[in-house]
C-alpha cells in the first residue's frame, strides 16, 4: 500500500468528526433522527470545509440500520461498502467529466428502479457547477418530484453558476470556511493520534495559511511532516508555508512608516530571494495591518487578532502609526493582491506596491482636518504661509549679506575667471553639507517635478535646467546647468520664496534654497570632504568607541528614521552615498581616450556610452 | 540529469530523497516556480525512482530498462500532457483519465505530469479534480506551473505545494559569463529566463540583438516625449516582432528598462540591473522624474501584457501603450493643489 495523504486517511467518517460546521451537522442529524429528510440537498462553500464528507457521511447515516443520535456506525456491512465506494445504491457522479444531457438523462433513467441492497437510492453529484444548462434542466423535473427512496445531493464550490430553479428544488446548506481554532483542534487530534510530535505554534502558521480549508490544511501539514524527521516545527511549517515572521513583517511596515523606499525595496527582494511566495506575503501584510487596526482601536482585546503575536515592538507600531496610513496600506495591497491573481509578474507588482505604500503618506500628508475645524485651519494655514513668507525674506536678505562675506574667506572656492561668474555661497553649502541626509535628498528629488509644475512660467524657465543635489531638513543645494540660470535664481527672491512655501505644501518643510553650478558642485563637494574629512571620521570614531554597535547601526541605516534624520551622524558614509550621479560622471573623465575624443571633437558631439 | 538538479534544486532534491527512503510520496503534487528550474526534471527523476527495477534506497538507478525509458520519455505508465495550442481541453484530461482507468501496463504503478497546468481550461481544471482527490489505485500526479495563482483553489488543496526558487542571478551571471557571454548580455538574459541553456542560445539569437536595440530606441524616443515613438511601432517593431511571444518579449523587454530606471531612482546597486550599459543614460531620464510617475508607467506596461494575454491586437496595444507613457511622463502630477 503506498502512502496515502492524510487529508484522504482521515476523511470524517462521522458527523462530529467534521470539523467547525456544527450548525450544518445538527440540523442533519435532527433531521435524521426525526425521519424528516428531504430528497434533495445542495451543499456549497469553499473547498476543503467538509461539503464532500458531509454528503458520503449523509448517505452512510439514511441507510445505515443502527443509526445512533443521527450518525451512521461505520461497522455494518452498508456503510463499510460505502465508504468504500462498493455499495450500488450510493452513486457519486463528478459532474465535472459528466457534464452533459445525456449523462443526466442516463441518471433519471436509472433513478425509476428501486435501490437494490440499501433502502435510499443516494445521488452524489460533485462539482455541480460544472453542468451544462442543458443538463441542469434535464434535471429539473426529476429533482423536483423524485420516484420514491431516491436522494440527490449536489455539492459545489460555485453556488453563483447554479441555476435558480434549481436551488428552490433543493435544502441549501453553506458550509462556512473554518475556524483557525477548529483547524487547529482537528489537527492536533490527529497528529496525537499518529504520534508525531509538533510544537504548538507551528499549527498556527499551517492554519493560517490554510485560509479556512481543512483540506488545504492536512495537504501543507503532511508536507511540513515529511520535510522533517518525523517532527513539526515552526521552522518547517514557515518554510512550507513561505510565511514571513512576524520580526520581517516589522521590519517591512517600519520601511513604510519612515517612508524608506530603499528599504522597502531591498527587504521585498530579501523575502523573494528566500524563495518566499509573493502572494503569500501579501495575505501576511494585509492581515497584519488588520492586525494593527484592531489592537489600536481595542487593545483589549486581543483574542481577536488573526495572526499578529502581542509584543513590545507590535504595541510601539500600533501606537506609532496612523489610522488612515492603515486604511491607505490594506487598500494598496488588496489592489495589488487581485492586479497579481492574473500576471507571472507578481514580483514588479510587489516592488510597485512598496514604492506606493511607503510613498503613501508623503502624498497625503498628515490626517486630514475635520470638516468643522475646516475653515479654521485654513486661516490658520493662510497665516503660516504669510509668516512663511516674512521668515523667508528675512532668511534671504541674511544669506544674502553672507554671501558678500563669506565669499572672501572660501577662496578655494572655484573662482571663474570670467566676469560676472556666479559665486556660490560656499559656507551655507559647507553648513547643509554638514547635516545632509539622503533621505531629504531622495524625498526632494522625488517631489521636484511637482514642484516645477507649480511654479509659474518665468519661474519654471528659469528652474527648468536644475537638480537638487544635497539636502537637509533645513537647507537643499540645487545645481544649475547654465551659469546666468543659477545667478538668476540666486537673486529671484521671489522665486526663492515661491519655492519654499511650495515645498512647504509638498514635503511639509521649507528647505532654505541655495544654487550653484553643476561645474561648480563636484569642486565644493570635494573640497568640502577633504576639509572636514578628519572632522567627521573623529567624530564617528569617537562615537563608534563610545557605543560600537549603535554607531555602526546608525551609520549603515542612519537615514531610516525621518526624526533621526536630523542628526549629522550619517557622516562620512552616507555623504559619499550622496552623490552617485557625479562620482560616475568623474570615473568616466578619467579614461584618457574618452578625453582625448572629447578634446578633439568638442563635448556637444562625444557622446559616452558605455558597454 | 541527476547533476542538473544537484545545480538546480539543491535542497529539493534532498528533501525528496528524504520522502523516497521513507515512501512518504503523496499522490499529488503541484510544482511551481519560473521557466528553467527544473521542474520537469524532478517529476521525471521521480516517476522514474517509482518505476526503477532496480532502485537503491527508493531513489532511480538511472540505468535500468524503466529509467531509460523515463527519461526518454518513452514509457508507457508514464503520461505527459502539454498544452494543445493555447490550453489544456477536457479532451486531454478525459483521454487522460481514460487511460488511468485501465490498469498499468507494465506495473500497477502509473504517472502523469501536466505542464503549464496553468493553461487547463475552466472545464479541464474540473474534471480533473475528483480523480486528483482519490484517484483509483496507484496514481501519483505531478502538475507543474509557473503560475499557482491562476489555478482553481480546488486543485491547489488537493495538491503538496512545492516551490522552484530559481537560481540566485549573480550565480547565473558568472555561469553566463564562464560560457563567454559579455557581462552586460548576462545581466539582460538572467532577468528574461532561468534556463542557462536558453540564455546561451538567446544572447547567439541575431535578431534578438536587433530587438533589444529596437526597444532600447523606442525607450529613447518615449522619454524624449517624441512622437516618433508612436509610429516606430508601425515603422520598426512590429517589423522584428512578429508573433506572440515576440511581443511578449517585447513589453518584458520595455518593463526591465523602466524597472532599471526605478531601481537607480532608489539608489540600488548597478550590478543589479538589466540593461548595466544604459546606466548612464537612464541616469540622465531620472533625473527630472518622480517615483510617482516611474511606477506609473510600470503600471501601464504591467496592463498592457494583461491586454496580450487576452489577445488584443498587438499594434494596437503597442500603439497606446506609447501614447500613454508620453502623456503619464508629461502630463502634471500635482494632485495636490
Amino acid at each position: 500500500m503506498s502512502y496515502q495523504a492524510l487529508y484522504r486517511v482521515w476523511r470524517p467518517q462521522r458527523f462530529d468528526e467534521i470539523a467547525g460546521q456544527q450548525a450544518i451537522t445538527q440540523t442533519l442529524k435532527n433531521a435524521l433522527i426525526q425521519g424528516k429528510t428531504s430528497h434533495a440537498y445542495l451543499f456549497t462553500g469553499p473547498r476543503g470545509t467538509g461539503k464532500t464528507s458531509a454528503a458520503k457521511i449523509f448517505a452512510k447515516a439514511i441507510n445505515c440500520p443502527n443509526l445512533k443520535d443521527g450518525e451512521p456506525c461505520n461497522t455494518c456491512e452498508t456503510c463499510r461498502a460505502i465508504t468504500k465506494g462498493q455499495l450500488n445504491d450510493v452513486i457519486e457522479i463528478d459532474a465535472a467529466s459528466n457534464n452533459g444531457v445525456e449523462e443526466i438523462r442516463d441518471i433519471r433513467d436509472k433513478a425509476k428502479y428501486a435501490p437494490t441492497v440499501a433502502d435510499y437510492k443516494v445521488y452524489i453529484i460533485d462539482e455541480v457547477h460544472m453542468l451544462s444548462t442543458g443538463a441542469f434542466n434535464a434535471l429539473l423535473k426529476t429533482l423536483e418530484e423524485p420516484p420514491q427512496n431516491v436522494i440527490f445531493i449536489l455539492a459545489t464550490t460555485e453556488p453563483h453558476k447554479i441555476p435558480l430553479t434549481i436551488i428552490s428544488r433543493t435544502q441549501r446548506f453553506d458550509f462556512k470556511r473554518i475556524s483557525l481554532q477548529a483547524i487547529i483542534a482537528r489537527m492536533t487530534y490527529i497528529l496525537e493520534q499518529e504520534e508525531i510530535r509538533f510544537e504548538p505554534e507551528s499549527l498556527q502558521i499551517v492554519a493560517r495559511a490554510a485560509e479556512g480549508g481543512m483540506r488545504d490544511a492536512l495537504s501543507i501539514l503532511d508536507q511540513a511532516i515529511s520535510y522533517g524527521e518525523d517532527t513539526v516545527t515552526v521552522e518547517n511549517a514557515l518554510s512550507v508555508t513561505g510565511s514571513l515572521t512576524q520580526e520581517k513583517l516589522i521590519d517591512y511596515f517600519s520601511a513604510i512608516l519612515h517612508h524608506d523606499t530603499e528599504k522597502g525595496l531591498s527587504l521585498l527582494q530579501e523575502i523573494l530571494a528566500e524563495g518566499k511566495d509573493a502572494a503569500r506575503f501579501v495575505e501576511d501584510m494585509i492581515l497584519f495591518s488588520r492586525d494593527l487596526l484592531v489592537y489600536q482601536q481595542a487593545p483589549a482585546k486581543s483574542e481577536i487578532l488573526e495572526t499578529a503575536r502581542v509584543d513590545e515592538t507590535f504595541t510601539a507600531m500600533s501606537q506609532e502609526i496612523s489610522n488612515t496610513a492603515l486604511y491607505e496600506t490594506i487598500k494598496i495591497l488588496n489592489e495589488t493582491q487581485r492586479e497579481m491573481k492574473l500576471t507571472n509578474h507578481a514580483d514588479v507588482y510587489l516592488e510597485v506596491a512598496t514604492v506606493k505604500l511607503t510613498q503613501m503618506q508623503a502624498n497625503t500628508a498628515s490626517p486630514l482636518p475635520t470638516e468643522e475645524k475646516a475653515a479654521d485651519s485654513q486661516k490658520v494655514q493662510q497665516l503660516e504661509s504669510e509668516l512663511q513668507a516674512l521668515k523667508q525674506q528675512l532668511q534671504t536678505l541674511s544669506v544674502q549679506q553672507s554671501q558678500t562675506t563669506a565669499a572672501r574667506p572660501a577662496k578655494r572656492a572655484p573662482k571663474k575667471a570670467a566676469n560676472g561668474a556666479f559665486k556660490p555661497n560656499v559656507s551655507a553649502i559647507y553648513k547643509v553639507l554638514g547635516v545632509a541626509t539622503k533621505q531629504n535628498l531622495l524625498q526632494l528629488r522625488d517631489v521636484w517635478p511637482d514642484l516645477l509644475d507649480m511654479l509659474s512660467v518665468t519661474q519654471r524657465a528659469v528652474m527648468k535646467a536644475s537638480t537638487p543635489v544635497a539636502a537637509s531638513p533645513e537647507g537643499l543645494i540645487v545645481s544649475f546647468d547654465y551659469d546666468i540660470l543659477c545667478q538668476k535664481a540666486a537673486s529671484d527672491e521671489n522665486l526663492v520664496q515661491a519655492i519654499g512655501s511650495y515645498l512647504n505644501r509638498l514635503i511639509g518643510y521649507a528647505p532654505q534654497m541655495i544654487t550653484v553650478t553643476a561645474e561648480q558642485w563636484p569642486m565644493i563637494r570635494s573640497d568640502y570632504l577633504k576639509h572636514h574629512k578628519e572632522e567627521i571620521q573623529s567624530r564617528t570614531k569617537a562615537e563608534s568607541t563610545d557605543h560600537p554597535k549603535e554607531a555602526q547601526k546608525t551609520a549603515s541605516s542612519s537615514n531610516a528614521s525621518q526624526l533621526e534624520s536630523a542628526e549629522p551622524d550619517a557622516g562620512w558614509e552616507s555623504l559619499n552615498q550622496l552623490i552617485p550621479v557625479d562620482e560616475a560622471g568623474e570615473e568616466q573623465k578619467e579614461d584618457p581616450i574618452v578625453t582625448e575624443a572629447v578634446q578633439l571633437f568638442g563635448k556637444e558631439i562625444v557622446e559616452v556610452q558605455n558597454d | 540529469m541527476n547533476e542538473k538538479i544537484e545545480r538546480l534544486q539543491p535542497r529539493l532534491l534532498k528533501q525528496f530523497q528524504h520522502i523516497l527512503e521513507q515512501h512518504k510520496l503523496a499522490h499529488a503534487y503541484l510544482f511551481e516556480g519560473a521557466r528553467g528550474t527544473g521542474k520537469k526534471e524532478i517529476a521525471l527523476w521521480l516517476a522514474a525512482s517509482l518505476l526503477c527495477v532496480n532502485k537503491q534506497d527508493g531513489k532511480a538507478c538511472r540505468k535500468c530498462v524503466n529509467c531509460v525509458r523515463v527519461f526518454e520519455h518513452q514509457h508507457p505508465d508514464v503520461m505527459e500532457v502539454a498544452p494543445d495550442g493555447l490550453s489544456i481541453k477536457v479532451e486531454q484530461v478525459r483521454d487522460l483519465k481514460a487511460e488511468f482507468v485501465k490498469s498499468g501496463v507494465e506495473s500497477d504503478q502509473k504517472i502523469f505530469i501536466i505542464e503549464d497546468a496553468e493553461k487547463m481550461t475552466a472545464g479541464a481544471a474540473n474534471s480533473l479534480l475528483k480523480f486528483l482527490e482519490e484517484p483509483d489505485g496507484k496514481v501519483t500526479a505531478f502538475l507543474l506551473t509557473t503560475a499557482k495563482q491562476r489555478l482553481l483553489p480546488t486543485i491547489l488543496s488537493r495538491c503538496q505545494l512545492v516551490h522552484f526558487s530559481p537560481l540566485p542571478k549573480p550565480i547565473l551571471i558568472q555561469e553566463l559569463e564562464d560560457k563567454g557571454i559579455s557581462q552586460n548580455q548576462a545581466a539582460l538574459l538572467v532577468h528574461l529566463t532561468n534556463d542557462i541553456e536558453k540564455a546561451a542560445a538567446l544572447s547567439e539569437d541575431e535578431t534578438f540583438a536587433i530587438q533589444r536595440e529596437l526597444i532600447w530606441k523606442w525607450f529613447k524616443w518615449l522619454t524624449k516625449q517624441d512622437d516618433e515613438a508612436f509610429i516606430f511601432v508601425q515603422t520598426d517593431l512590429l517589423q522584428y516582432f512578429k508573433e506572440r511571444e515576440q511581443y511578449k518579449l517585447a513589453l518584458s523587454l520595455l518593463l526591465l528598462l523602466y524597472r532599471d530606471a526605478l531601481k537607480l531612482f532608489y539608489g540600488q546597486q548597478a550590478d543589479e540591473l538589466a540593461f548595466p550599459r544604459y546606466e548612464q543614460e537612464l541616469r540622465q531620464f531620472i533625473a527630472q522624474k518622480s517615483s510617482k510617475q516611474l511606477t506609473e508607467a510600470i503600471e501601464e506596461i504591467l496592463l498592457s501584457q494583461k491586454k496580450l494575454e487576452s489577445n488584443v491586437n498587438a499594434q494596437g496595444v503597442f500603439e497606446q501603450l506609447a501614447i500613454r507613457l508620453m502623456q503619464k511622463l508629461s502630463k502634471p502630477l500635482s494632485s495636490l493643489t
